[in-house]
């Protein structure tokens, strides 16, 4: 039952108007910026106005395999897709509220929990998806650079597990935010709110109180770092890694496991608020 | 043989904030029964309806299908239940058909075959493919209509179901509705349009300010309120005569003629005459279900 439910909810998300938009708008961002960087080291080269260190900094960017790194970085936590999957994901709840589409389920005896829960996990693949087309526009048009650059495209740089659990990691960095927007909607029955609020701590409230952290102390920067925020940076610091990579962030960072039981604790943090929240709403007219 | 009672609401009240929405309704439907539930604007339909669904909680009471409590925390007894309330819900991006399939995913019985039968049913199969969207109220009435028959229910709640429609749509659901009863579905119908209640429901309740001001099967409820129309000279002064008389329900003036209902035409009759009017006709007559709604929702409740 719950699997059926789940794919209903896919119906609902993948099939709207605003998640098709999204994906396309996200191809071409990343594929504006890849190009941008491309024709700015191009244009330097011929006018030698950038050194050559920075240039060959810029080329790595651009070429396999720390392309990938960005790619994957364009879709994570400190990217593009969060942005785009905030928006969809307090759109999308919001909307059931005033389009009164979560009466169809429940009117029909399938639980609070169950429908949350189904609903959740369809955003996450929303978000999956998102990534994917980062992903997919990112690794073809660097595919492309890295031939023009080098000459030749080699595909045995690429560690293909590590660039899955790569993408994996990148997407459930994105899950803390999307489920706080989550919540927003579910308690706010609001599209504005829930996109607004979510947008503000994404992109400023977490680094006022990270920053503020950092004034008060090293103890309350240590504790700050169990943000989603912090707690993403130390996981996607892995990715680095995994790629062949080192950390020349020269950020502190937690260790792996405590950043994912953190992140898993965010999640169900926020997903517990919305399930108790919807638990006790009234869905009259 | 006792009937199988399919909704049983007990003392079931509703307060927002100061207002008391629903205060203590009680009432239970039997299987195979058309059930109206009549009430104006605000008078609490829709808040009840919504805690029979499991959609909104209530401050007190119980509501039974099939014999289990259902709440917002215990819906699962409304697997058995069918509902159209209000406009309904869609998803205005799928086509008739995709909405269709969304809910024949969640029951056993609702596969492609079942699909085209009920768009086949609802007059909508040459629109299935359609998004809903563009749909006018009477086609959406139609789909949210197909989507309640989807699973085969065993107890069917309507609100304003025909709202939209055209009246050959009317028909042809009043018609699909007797059909259903006779199947051994059991309905739960509220509507404004009282004539179609009148026509096909087995017993009412009517709600006003939250309160069921009358309950009972419709002949009982329209029997009992007699009318009667006198004809007279001096309507004005024999309406004015008719207001003292004890018991009397309303008292009205149309030309020529003085109504008056809840007294019988020889008390009526005696009176004018002991004050020197002499009616030139009367009539005995009953009230129709409409004019004992606007009765009991802007007069005294009554019990049948």
């Amino acid at each position: 039952m719950f699997w059926n439910i789940f794919i209903n909810q896919n119906t609902m998300i993948l099939k709207r108007r605003l998640f098709l938009v999204e994906a396309l708008l996200l191809g071409l961002l990343v594929l504006g910026i890849l190009l941008a960087i491309f024709m700015a080291v191009e244009e330097n080269q011929s006018s030698t106005g950038m050194l050559a260190d920075e240039r060959n900094m810029m080329l790595e960017t651009l070429t396999w395999p720390e392309a990938w790194n960005n790619v994957i970085r364009l879709g994570g936590w400190d990217g593009l897709a969060p942005f785009f999957l905030i928006i969809l994901v307090g759109a999308t709840t919001a909307q059931e509220y005033s389009w009164r589409t979560l009466q169809i389920w429940l009117s029909r005896g399938i639980s609070r929990p169950a429908l949350m829960l189904a609903k959740l996990a369809s955003l996450l693949l929303a978000g999956l998806l998102l990534m994917l087309t980062v992903l997919m526009i990112g690794g073809l048009t660097t595919a492309v650079f890295s031939s023009v650059i080098n000459g030749s495209l080699n595909l045995s740089q690429i560690d293909l597990s590590h660039l899955v659990l790569s993408v994996i990691r990148a997407v459930y960095t994105v899950m803390p935010y999307a489920s706080l927007t989550f919540f927003l909607a579910v308690a706010s029955r609001s599209t504005v709110v829930a996109v607004s609020g979510g947008l503000a701590y994404a992109l400023l409230l977490e680094n006022l109180i990270m920053s503020g952290a950092g004034l008060l102390g090293r103890e309350f920067s240590r504790l700050a770092l169990n943000l989603p925020g912090g707690l993403a940076n130390s996981l996607m610091a892995l990715n680095k890694a995994s790629l062949g990579m080192g950390n020349n962030t020269g950020m502190t960072l937690l260790p792996p496991v405590h950043a994912s039981i953190g992140i898993a604790a965010w999640i169900l943090f926020f997903l517990g608020l919305s399930l108790w929240v919807f638990q006790r709403q009234d869905l009259a007219d | 043989m006792k009937s199988e009672i399919v909704l049983q609401v007990i003392e079931l009240k509703k307060h927002f904030d100061q207002v008391k929405a629903v205060d203590g309704i009680n009432f239970s439907i039997t299987k195979a029964e058309i059930f109206g539930f009549l009430g104006p604007n605000g008078s609490g339909k829709t808040t009840t309806i919504g805690m029979i669904l499991g959609l909104i909680h209530p401050t007190s009471g119980i509501v039974r299908l099939f014999g289990h409590p259902v709440s917002p925390f215990q819906p699962s007894p409304l697997r058995r239940v069918g509902s159209l309330v209000g406009a309904p819900s869609l998803v205005p991006y799928l086509s008739a058909r995709q909405n269709l399939e969304m809910i024949g995913r969640i029951y056993p019985e609702g596969d492609g075959l079942r699909i085209e039968e009920i768009l086949a049913e609802v007059g909508l199969t040459r629109f299935a493919n359609r998004k809903v969207g563009s749909f006018s109220t009477g086609m959406n009435q139609r789909l949210g209509l197909g989507m309640a028959l989807m699973h085969k229910p065993e107890l069917l709640i309507l609100d304003e179901p025909t709202n939209g429609m055209d009246p050959s749509g009317m028909h042809e659901v009043r018609n699909m509705l007797v059909k259903l009863v006779d199947q051994g579905v059991t309905i739960f119908f509220s509507s404004h349009l009282l004539h179609e209640i009148e026509q096909i429901c087995d017993r009412v309740a009517v709600i006003k300010e939250g309160k069921i001001v009358a309950q009972g099967k419709v002949e009982d409820l329209v029997g009992q309120k007699s009318i009667v129309k006198v004809r007279v000279e001096s309507p004005r002064q024999a309406a004015q005569l008719i207001r003292n008389l004890p018991g009397r329900g309303r008292v009205r003036v149309h030309g020529e003629y003085v109504t008056v209902n809840g007294i019988s035409s020889e008390v009526v009759i005696g009176h004018l005459v002991a004050n020197g009017l002499i009616p030139s006709e009367v009539t005995n007559g009953s009230l129709d279900l409409e004019a004992i709604f606007l009765e009991l929702t802007n007069q005294a409740a009554v019990e049948v």
